[in-house]
């Protein structure tokens, strides 16, 4: 499908309704990536991120950070590692 | 969908996953609580899941350990972005003008494209950047 619109002030945009109908994340709050492309093309795509909506088992994710945590491997203070580890290369 | 973003470095995540001579493991848990209670959406760039994963097999856990470990990695309520051209010209911008690490400045550039803050427990070169909140997880509530 091809609609065209106009880019008003400040570069914004309206969607169309025909193209927000057929999208439910085209909505008001929605956070979108917008990438360019070598073409002069610009892409919006949903960025989906994850909140309670999304309905992930909590009681289950604890238990198993719980159980994670226990394990008890040969090392630890892994954050500094992390930190330590980005300017070794 | 999220009421607020904040994008999570992975010196945060991995306290999700480890507390063995972790210092702010109660902060994690917090921002975690939040994600949770508060519909608080967490973002990371994608670097995060080869940081953290590098980070358990670094603590030699057994084999099933670590597959289990990692398997939880994956199920965090945490959006995982896809490195562009994009987000990439701009990390190298980033890293180039304070002089911090492509890695460091991966997360800071997710944090300005979302206009999030970014919370983590390595802030000493990521508080170099002016422009993106950069809150250290001590001192997150």
């Amino acid at each position: 499908m091809t609609v065209t619109a106009t880019i008003r002030q400040r570069g914004q945009l309206t969607i169309p309704d025909q193209v927000r109908q057929q999208f439910s994340w085209i909505k008001e709050n929605a956070v979108v990536a917008i990438i360019t492309s070598p073409l002069g093309e610009v892409i919006i795509k949903p960025l989906s991120i994850h909140a309670s909506s999304d309905k992930p088992d909590w009681n289950e994710l604890w238990r198993k950070i719980t159980l994670v945590r226990s394990f008890k491997g040969k090392r630890g203070n892994l954050s500094k590692f992390i930190a330590k580890d980005r300017y070794r290369h | 969908m999220a009421t607020s973003i904040v994008v999570v470095d992975s010196s945060v995540i991995v306290k999700w996953l480890n507390q063995t001579n972790e210092q702010n493991v109660a902060q994690a848990d917090i921002l975690l609580g939040h994600a949770q209670n508060k519909s608080l959406g967490l973002a990371a760039p994608e670097l995060a899941k080869f940081e953290v994963g590098n980070a358990l097999t670094y603590k030699h856990l057994s084999t099933p350990e670590l597959v289990e470990a990692i398997s939880l990695l994956y199920s965090f309520p945490l959006t995982f972005v896809s490195w562009n051209i994009t987000l990439a010209a701009l990390t190298a911008e980033l890293a180039a003008t304070y002089q911090i690490t492509y890695y460091d400045a991966s997360f800071i550039c997710l944090a300005e494209h979302l206009h999030a803050p970014l919370i983590t427990d390595n802030p000493k070169h990521q508080k170099k950047v002016k422009g993106v909140t950069v809150t250290a997880l001590k001192d997150y509530r």
